[in-house]
């Protein structure tokens, strides 16, 4: 690729589309909850507590997870 | 529906579509069915199926009373068919392909079931669904009762609407482009004439504004397969929105084709994805241990999710277009039944805003082929994208 073509691609990834990127990014962040949820949810059903301890700190994790998730992909790249 | 059901039944689904049919068979008789198993350990399994048929019955003969209900319209029209509904009671028949474990395959035409209100061959149609029966040929379905371990056993891989509605496409698209590359070799160096015209400015913007942007300098391994999406879901989409025969198959809103066009994403991304890729997923560089310790499980969640969302969006988006023209229609019936001067009355709103949602379709058939192909250039150009060097 030539220097010239190398600042096309470049001006175009900063233009218009580059929002789309973030278009799953609500999705991705309730699937990121969802499933840390459902693995303390499973896991509390397998040690059997009275309280059910896993589901309320996974899914805490779950949400800290999910920030992580949105920080790392709005960041500057 | 939960996210474990749906995973199951995607992964159903996938099975059956790619054996070239989009319709399995468990789907909608889990519920039914594990009621039943239960049943069956008791020994008392013809008691329980002729009580469950008393209530089915009153309820098909309430529909055939002549009351409108329009989530059974709607939901008729964006599901699939064993048949293609023409016109008034003209059907297009569809063959019926059949395996079942133990009888065995079996071939015929969708048209024995007599639109869905006889048996034939040990199997008969149970909304929208075929399930095996011990009853003969030719039964009123109403007086047949559904074997529920023979429709266990069965695995329906018919030639359906949807997947009369992707051979059609592909047919299509197999001509345009055949017959596009034969100009562009007949007459290379020459102005496009005929299609070329049509296609030529939509593969360079798929090629400028999707690969070259997303993907960067290795851009030309993944064109294939972009300008096949691309043009795979945006005919499917116009398709879609054609309300006579050729069109009219949901088939982008259906959940088995984004999921396989998704699936084929992810294996690329997976295939494709090199060190710098992976190095990130499993340890992101520059970053503390502790917060690895959370990045980690999220970066490799987010890994199956993006294909995942990738399958939601075109399926939820193409879905939503036609429930809402449906229902637009849907009111003049139901407001025609209250009193015909009302139908009379809400049809002209109906028509207009039906024509609004329509040409809306029209853009957003074009936007979601494109969200899609930009997405997946997206995921694939994270993959393959070489460490920078700052």
């Amino acid at each position: 690729m030539t220097p010239d073509e190398k600042e096309t691609v470049k001006k175009v990834r900063s233009g218009y589309n580059s929002y789309l990127r973030f278009t799953g990014l609500g999705f991705t962040m309730i699937g990121i909850i969802l499933v840390f949820c459902f693995a303390g949810y499973w896991l509390d059903g397998l040690i059997a507590w009275k309280y059910p301890v896993l589901t309320i700190a996974l899914s805490m994790l779950g949400i800290a997870g999910s920030m992580v998730y949105l920080f790392k992909e709005t960041g500057r790249k | 529906m939960s996210i474990p059901n749906l995973l199951r039944t995607a992964s159903l689904l996938i099975g059956s579509l790619l054996f070239g049919a989009a319709n399995a068979q468990h789907e909608g008789h889990d519920h039914a069915t594990h009621e039943h198993t239960d049943q069956v350990e008791n020994g008392v399994v013809k008691v329980v199926a002729a009580d469950t048929e008393a209530p089915e019955l009153a309820k098909e003969e309430a529909e055939h009373g002549g009351k409108f209900d329009a989530g059974k319209l709607i939901m008729g029209h964006i599901g699939d068919e064993h048949g293609w509904h023409l016109w008034g009671h003209t059907t297009l028949p569809l063959p019926i392909i059949i395996y079942n474990t133990e009888r065995g395959v079996s071939c015929f035409s969708s048209s024995h079931f007599d639109h869905g209100h006889k048996t034939y061959g040990g199997y008969m149609l149970h909304e929208g669904d075929i399930v095996a029966t011990k009853a003969e040929d030719g039964t009123d379905i109403h007086h047949a009762t559904i074997d529920e371990p023979l429709t266990k056993a069965t695995w329906d891989i018919s030639i359906t609407k949807n997947v009369l509605s992707l051979f059609i496409s592909l047919a299509i698209l197999l001509f345009v482009f055949i017959s596009v590359a034969k100009a562009y070799t007949r007459r290379a160096g020459q102005a496009p004439t005929g299609f070329q015209n049509l296609v030529e400015p939509i593969i360079l913007f798929v090629r400028d504004d999707v690969a070259k942007s997303a993907i960067g300098p290795k851009y030309m391994t993944f064109m294939p397969y972009l300008l096949t999406a691309f043009f795979f879901i945006f005919l499917n989409n116009l398709l879609g929105l054609v309300p006579f025969f050729p069109g009219g198959a949901n088939l982008t809103g259906n959940i088995a084709v984004t999921l396989v066009l998704a699936l084929i994403t992810f294996i690329i991304v997976t295939v494709k994805g090199n060190k710098h890729y992976w190095h990130h997923i499993l340890a992101m560089p520059g970053v503390p241990g502790w917060v690895l310790f959370i990045l980690t499980p999220v970066e490799i969640l987010g890994m199956f999710l993006k294909p995942f969302v990738l399958m939601i969006r075109l399926f939820a988006n193409i879905t939503a277009g036609h429930i809402i023209a449906l229902s637009f229609f849907s009111l003049i019936f139901v407001f025609g039944e209250t009193n015909a001067g009302a139908g009379y009355g809400v049809s002209v709103m109906s028509l207009a805003f039906t024509v609004f949602m329509t040409m809306l379709e029209l853009l957003v058939a074009f936007i979601q082929a494109y969200v899609f192909t930009f997405l997946s250039a997206m995921y694939i150009g994270s993959a393959v994208e070489e460490p920078h060097h700052h």
